[in-house]
């Protein structure tokens, strides 16, 4: 059953398996897109703020006229809220979690100690210029580089035409360029 | 310059889509001459490298479990719909009107208000109608309620 129609058959019977399927369908891509806002180490609030937006989503169905497809108004949803939260004293406040303290490589298997602290520096300083790129930008990138997604895929979060995401794209990574280049990172 | 420019799109297109090194070491000739190429490709790389060993995380198995209990209470209070609204409404509307034909020729009686009864049926009455009322809330078309006062999710 197409989206249109789960929304329909929702709002007329009442009936939660129907909203239910629409949380399956969409609660992946939308914790990605919100991850891809708020960044690597947030895994836990991201998760948070995914419910928040399906909570949104089952309270305003009533308003949602189908003008627009509903992933499109969904992923709207979820991308304010995640600029919003970014914005929020909440999000300053946020200090190094447990998740991510497990998610630190203690005795990975690389070829050198020196090695290993020399990219792990290269990619702290990476994501220190990721999170200073306007909220766009960082979540193409983190969309593509991160969670793999290809440039379709983005382009159906974003609600943007696939030339469209390539530009961001391409802006993207000539503003990382220039940030690290700042830090003294200037070739591979 | 025209064909610069395609070769810049072509490459472009190319670091999107990730190929082998065969093509890679193709690219070369074109970044020794394109300093806009060498920037997205120096760009590409970086993140390519800062995220090869990052795993993507997943929601947790409790993720679909914690929002239907988010979702419970107002579950409890939707609105009816469809069918199920217009038989309570036809349903009032009938009562309300059998209520009217049976008291248009009922001349009701004189009611002492200090009969110890009175205060008694008062107590029972208020609430009981409060209640009523609130009940009745979830029969109202759902925007009703959602613009109405938290009251109507109870």
């Amino acid at each position: 059953m197409d989206d249109a129609l789960l929304v329909q058959a929702f709002r007329h019977t009442g009936n939660e398996a129907h909203f239910k399927a629409l949380v399956e369908r969409y609660r992946r891509p939308t914790f990605g897109l919100i991850l891809s806002i708020l960044g690597a180490g947030h895994h836990a609030v991201s998760e948070e703020l995914t419910q928040d937006v399906f909570l949104k989503v089952y309270r305003r169905l009533g308003q949602f006229r189908g003008d627009a497809k509903f992933s499109t108004w969904l992923y709207r949803i979820a991308y304010n809220q995640a600029v919003d939260y970014r914005a929020s004293a909440r999000f300053r406040a946020t200090h190094c979690g447990q998740e991510v303290l497990d998610m630190t490589p203690t005795d990975s298997p690389r070829d050198s100690p020196f090695t290993s602290a020399s990219e792990e520096r290269t990619a702290s300083v990476v994501k220190d210029c990721l999170a200073r790129l306007p909220h766009l930008y960082r979540s193409v990138l983190h969309q593509h580089y991160w969670l793999g997604m290809t440039v379709a895929e983005i382009a159906e979060t974003l609600s943007a035409p696939e030339g469209t995401v390539k530009s961001y794209m391409h802006r993207a990574r000539t503003r990382l360029h220039t940030l690290l280049a700042e830090k003294g990172i200037s070739d591979v | 310059m025209s064909d610069t420019r395609t070769d810049c799109d072509r490459f472009e297109g190319w670091l999107l889509e990730g190929d082998t090194e065969l093509a890679s070491h193709e690219w070369r000739t074109h970044l020794d001459g394109c300093s806009a190429c060498q920037q997205q490709w120096h760009a590409d790389q970086m993140l390519t490298v800062t995220f090869a060993d990052e795993a993507v995380p997943e929601l947790s198995p409790a993720f679909a479990h914690s929002l239907d209990r988010m979702l419970v209470p107002r579950t409890e209070s939707r609105p009816l719909a469809g069918w199920r609204q217009l038989a309570m409404l036809t349903y009032g509307a009938t009562a309300l009107g059998l209520l009217v034909w049976t008291l248009k020729d009922v001349t009701l009686p004189a009611i002492d208000l200090s009969a110890p009864w009175v205060p008694v049926a008062t107590l029972i009455a208020v609430p009981l109608s409060f209640l009523v009322a609130i009940a009745a809330s979830r029969w109202l078309p759902g925007r009703a309620v959602s613009r109405g006062p938290r009251l109507f999710a109870l």
